[in-house]
Formats: structure tokens, C-alpha cells, sequence
């Protein structure tokens, strides 16, 4: 009976993780795409930001040689500023990229990603509708399959990302692993590790 | 997503609590059906489990909508400004 119980709770659990699975799959890939458009708001705040300090600071050292700075100075230093965030903000920001844009071995990322997380749901679809008992089984091959993703994800050549989706890919790959973990725990059962 | 893009951008006005009011709506429905298509019923999950998928799936659309709120309002003006 108890056993029963324990395949149930595993069972439930699974499933629960296979949406676990497709947000962190989705982390990734937006990532990648480099689709987030909060950068927008945060774009915005950054050129007003660097437009004004140049200005201060333009203003204050033409003020340095007693020389006031007139309209058109604030002006003229608002564009260079305005100018000078657009260039910082591709740095730290990038462009959305398009799936036709990326390197082959994103696409193959990006592919393998899609494919692991299908595989799941099909597995989950089946435990939905059969009305017999449904066991754990092909263990060794999905493990492996998401083994080689991990390190697939771990030794991404990140350089064609802006800076805030370069350090952020660190983030959304642990994400992933722990998801992996996870799946140790519930479609082999494996505790205490 | 392209449903609650196009709901914000027709929020011509709204304020901050509305727009947080539309983006939380519909991650609510939208984990519901994922919670269908998985074959769970919410009420087998724990608070904790419920919430936490909630506030991933909140995040998620917060990402995308936060750009169709740019052509609202005070993101107009920052828009403008470069």
C-alpha cells in the first residue's frame, strides 16, 4: 500500500516538474534570444542618466575656466550623452536576435533544449492517459540526455551575448541543473545525496 | 503572451496597480491551463508549490510585457527621449 502511495506522490510530482523543466527550458532560450524587454525601461533610465552627468560634468568644467555654460552647451552636451548611452546600451543591453541570426551551435542548443523538454511532456501525456500503472522507465537514457545538455549548457561560448544575458546565463544554466537534480529525485527516486 | 501585449497596449492611462492588476490575471489563467495540460489539479498542490510557479510565471510575463508598456504614458516620453 505504501508503495502505491510513494509511486502516486512520484507520479504527481513528475508531472509538476515537467512544467518545472519547460520554464527553465524557456529561461534559456530567451536568454539566448536575448528577449527581455525590461531592458527597454532600464535602457531608457541609462541614456537620461548618462545624458545628465555629462552635462553636469560638461558644465562644471567649462565652469572650472569661469566660462558659463549657455543653452546650447546643455544642448549639445545632452546629445553627446544621448549619443554616448546609445553606445553603452548595446553593450550592456544587445538587440533581440532572431533564431535565423544565431551561431549553429545555438541552434542545436536551442534544438536539443525543445527535443528534451517534448520527450517529457510525451512521457507525461502517456501517464495521463493510460489507465494502468505507469513505471519510471528509460531512466539511463533520459539521464544521459540531460547530461549532455548540462554540458552543452556549461560550455557555452557566451561572447556573441550583451553583457546583461552573458552573466545572466550563468543564473538560468544552475536553474537548469537543479531542475536536472531534480529529476534524479523523482524518476529514480535518489535521495540523500 | 501576444494577448497580454496587446491588453496593455490598450491601457491607455492606467496606472501602475492596473497594469501589475492585468500582468498577475493573466499569469494566474495562464499557469492554470499549464497545470491542465499536465493533468494536476491546483488544489493538490501545496500553497508554497502553487505560489512559487506563480511568481516564476508572473516573471516570465513581466518580460515581455514591460515592453508593450513603453508605448503607455510616462514610457512615451522616455521613449522619445532616446
Amino acid at each position: 500500500m505504501s508503495k502505491i502511495v510513494l509511486l502516486d506522490k512520484l507520479l504527481s510530482q513528475y508531472k509538476l516538474w515537467t512544467i518545472k523543466l519547460r520554464n527553465a527550458s524557456l529561461n534559456i532560450e530567451n536568454n539566448i534570444l536575448q528577449k527581455d524587454s525590461t531592458s527597454k525601461l532600464e535602457e531608457k533610465i541609462i541614456s537620461i542618466g548618462v545624458s545628465s552627468i555629462l552635462v553636469y560634468m560638461g558644465s562644471a568644467l567649462v565652469g572650472l575656466f569661469g566660462v558659463a555654460t549657455g543653452g546650447f552647451g546643455v544642448i549639445l552636451l545632452f546629445i553627446m550623452g544621448w549619443l554616448l548611452s546609445k553606445f553603452v546600451n548595446k553593450k550592456i543591453f544587445g538587440d533581440e536576435r532572431s533564431i535565423e541570426s544565431i551561431r549553429d551551435d545555438e541552434k542545436l542548443l536551442l534544438n536539443k533544449l525543445a527535443e528534451i523538454e517534448s520527450r517529457h511532456k510525451a512521457i507525461r501525456d502517456a501517464m495521463n492517459s493510460e489507465s494502468g500503472i505507469i513505471n519510471f522507465t528509460n531512466y539511463p537514457h533520459l539521464k544521459r540526455e540531460l547530461n549532455a545538455l548540462v554540458n552543452l549548457l556549461t560550455t557555452y561560448d557566451a561572447s556573441s551575448l550583451a553583457l546583461k544575458y552573458k552573466y545572466k546565463h550563468a543564473y538560468v544554466t544552475n536553474n537548469y541543473k537543479v531542475e536536472v537534480s531534480r529529476f534524479d529525485e523523482i524518476y529514480a527516486h535518489k535521495t540523500g545525496r | 503572451m501576444e494577448k497580454l501585449v496587446t491588453q496593455l497596449k490598450n491601457m491607455k492611462n492606467a496606472t501602475q496597480a492596473q497594469y501589475k492588476d492585468a500582468i498577475d490575471k493573466y499569469a494566474y489563467s495562464e499557469l492554470l491551463k499549464d497545470l491542465k495540460d499536465a493533468g494536476i489539479d491546483k488544489d493538490d498542490l501545496l500553497d508554497d508549490e502553487f505560489d512559487e510557479l506563480l511568481q516564476e510565471k508572473i516573471k516570465q510575463s513581466q518580460t515581455f510585457a514591460k515592453g508593450a508598456m513603453v508605448a503607455t504614458g510616462v514610457m512615451l516620453f522616455l521613449e522619445f527621449l532616446g
